[in-house]
């Protein structure tokens, strides 16, 4: 268990401690059974709710459903971390004798003990460098290995097969990084983000793999910017490795807008990745003018009448509405997925803790060649998003209006938005998620 | 006559049950009523009395224990969950500042302990779900998925993002 872990489990204690129950909670309970019963009956469904777009004043329990899925790899943080220094949750060790490990081709130190305890080298090691910003004598280290899982740790169990491991050093000796199932390259994907770590308090550096003919990594920032990465490969390492690093914006371990560029040894580029990080996407603000109106909803119930409009603000999509509030998504428009989008139920509040939509509205953005998207909900209904195009070069915008029943968009429905091109081709899928 | 004794068979079924679930409460009640208020719940107390209620009236949930504590919790995560969304809701159409914990609550609570609980209520309701899960019940990964209603690969997914979010708001290493 490392610091954060103990200082979490401590403060968790100290809380916990500090709230009891009412000691006359079970006659509560009792009563309030009765109460609950009661209002049940006096919020039954009404027998004919309004199809159309209704807002009431006191429902409105709307819910963002998080795209899931396709932008793991891209903002995927991954499984496990792991620290120098720290000890695991539960230790355990690999029987057999340890493995032979090559050394590390830049450095004499290499990464620390517990991480290649945690999952057991079962390829080579190797060891690439990039330039420590600020400091020109200085230089970041990033390991890379495929390891063997390690199903006595609890957060190995779910992921048989090699695991893909990177530890990052810098030369103060400070260390971490963890393992995570190797991504899927191909299908044009030639490289995928695997983690990113912090490396002092200026700096980002971001890790992962990439197919073999990718000779290069930059990042290019969206001032111009370049930073040089480098990319490798060992015996036993199924993908090359890649790690770049960049300097950091106060409050977020990256930089808005910055991209990173996947070059062939002719210098061609293969792809481009945005480079996020964990940590989620900026606090976007919403801009005076210049977004598309993707969707209007009309006066209802005391409720003004209301929009959903999207903007591209530095390579982000965000979408807002009054009746959210404010932003209430926004994702990265540049690399994967080709199409990505989100759920709103609107519908009557049934009360304290039950809710029942009656209508789901859903929208997104999707790359230039998805020509079409069909959406799929869990019962097998297919409803087709409208297009909208948008003066944003290679991107467009869709929505879907779903009128649907609660029992169509329980709790955790998923709901499958599939982007098609212009030939018919599958060219994307996402999860729209669960809704919440 | 058979009608009766079917009906008192009912009523010895629903009787037994209660006793179960009055067990249940006595021994879990606190440790309900503590889980939701980690979970960010306004009103723990009624969070956790809806969860034993809904139990209640799931009487075959009671012919195996571990399978009705696995209710009620994963009852307490749904209900903080939608009380969330519903005070999300009041929020946005009634701006106020955020609850913060009472002077009595802040004066035990160390300056550390604070600071991180501050850092959970930041996070997106799952993860902090799959944080308190892990590290203050101690679940089990295939715990905290029938508790979240999720896969455990999204157990995994979410306490790796919420503890390197925490790492970053807290100034540490995850």
């Amino acid at each position: 268990m490392n610091v954060l872990e103990e200082r979490l489990r401590a403060a968790l204690q100290a809380h916990a401690e500090d709230f009891q129950g009412h000691p006359d909670a079970w006659r509560r309970l009792q009563a309030g059974r009765m109460r609950r019963a009661a209002r049940r009956r006096r919020l039954a469904p009404r027998a004919s709710w309004p199809a159309g777009f209704v807002i009431p004043a006191a429902a409105a329990a709307a819910v963002l459903a998080i795209v899931v899925a396709a932008a793991l790899v891209v903002n995927g943080v991954p499984g496990r971390t792991g620290t120098a220094g720290a000890s695991r949750p539960t230790p355990a060790r690999t029987p057999g004798p340890a493995p032979r490990l090559a050394r590390p081709p830049y450095s004499s130190s290499g990464p620390p003990e517990m991480m290649l305890e945690m999952d057991p080298p079962s390829s080579a090691v190797i060891g690439l460098r990039v330039p420590w910003i600020g400091k020109k004598a200085d230089k970041v280290e990033a390991y890379f290995w495929l390891g063997r899982n390690n199903p006595a740790f609890w957060l190995d169990q779910l992921n048989p097969g090699p695991q893909f491991c990177h530890d990052v050093v810098n030369l103060t000796g400070e260390s971490s990084g963890f393992c995570w199932p190797l991504p899927g390259l191909g299908s044009g994907l030639v490289a995928a983000v695997t983690g990113s770590e912090g490396v002092g308090t200026d700096q980002t550096i971001m890790v992962g793999v990439a197919e073999p003919q990718v000779a290069s990594v930059t990042a290019v920032l969206s001032d111009g910017r370049t930073y040089p990465g480098a990319v490798g490969t060992g015996r036993g390492l199924t993908d090359k490795a890649w790690t770049v690093g960049y300097p950091w914006t106060k409050g977020y371990p990256y930089t808005r807008g910055a991209r990173l560029i996947f070059r062939s040894a002719s210098g061609k580029v293969l792809g481009t990745l945005p480079a996020v990080a964990p940590a989620g996407p900026p606090q976007l603000t919403r801009p005076t003018s210049g977004g598309v109106r993707v969707y209007s909803y009309p006066a209802s119930g005391g409720e003004p009448a209301g929009q959903v409009d999207a903007y591209l603000i530095d390579g982000w999509v965000g979408f807002w509405s009054p009746i959210w509030g404010g932003t209430i998504s926004q994702d990265l428009a540049a690399g994967p997925p080709a199409l990505a989008g989100l759920a709103l139920p609107f519908g009557l509040n049934r009360g304290y803790h039950e809710d029942a939509w009656t209508k789901l509205l859903s929208f997104g953005y999707a790359h230039a060649n998805v020509a079409r998207i069909t959406l799929r909900l869990p019962n097998g209904r297919q409803v087709s998003a409208s297009m909208i195009a948008v003066p944003w070069p290679g991107l467009r915008l869709w929505t879907a209006d779903l009128p649907v029943s609660a029992q169509d968009i329980a709790p955790r429905t998923i709901i499958t938005a599939t982007g098609y091109d212009a030939a018919g081709h599958v060219v994307g899928q996402v999860q729209l998620g669960q809704l919440e | 006559m058979g009608m009766a004794n079917l009906h008192a068979g009912l009523d010895a079924d629903r009787l037994a049950a209660e006793e179960g679930v009055a067990g249940l409460f006595r021994a879990r009640y606190p440790e309900m009523v503590r889980l939701a208020d980690l979970l960010g719940a306004d009103d723990p107390e009624d969070i956790a009395q809806e969860a034993f209620a809904r139990l209640l009236r799931k009487h075959g949930s009671l012919r195996n224990p571990d399978a009705a504590l696995a209710y009620v919790r994963a009852s307490v995560c749904n209900l903080t969950r939608n009380r969330h969304r519903h005070l999300r809701v009041v929020r946005l159409r009634t701006p106020s500042a955020p609850p913060e914990a009472s002077s009595e609550q802040a004066a035990i609570l160390r300056e550390d302990h604070r600071e991180v609980i501050a850092a959970l209520a930041q996070l997106p309701s799952r993860r902090r779900e799959a944080i308190v899960l892990r590290y203050w019940l101690d679940l089990s990964e295939r715990e905290i998925a029938a508790a979240m209603g999720v896969s455990q690969g999204t157990v995994k997914s979410n306490v790796s993002r919420g503890l390197a979010a925490l790492a970053l708001a807290l100034g540490e290493k995850a």
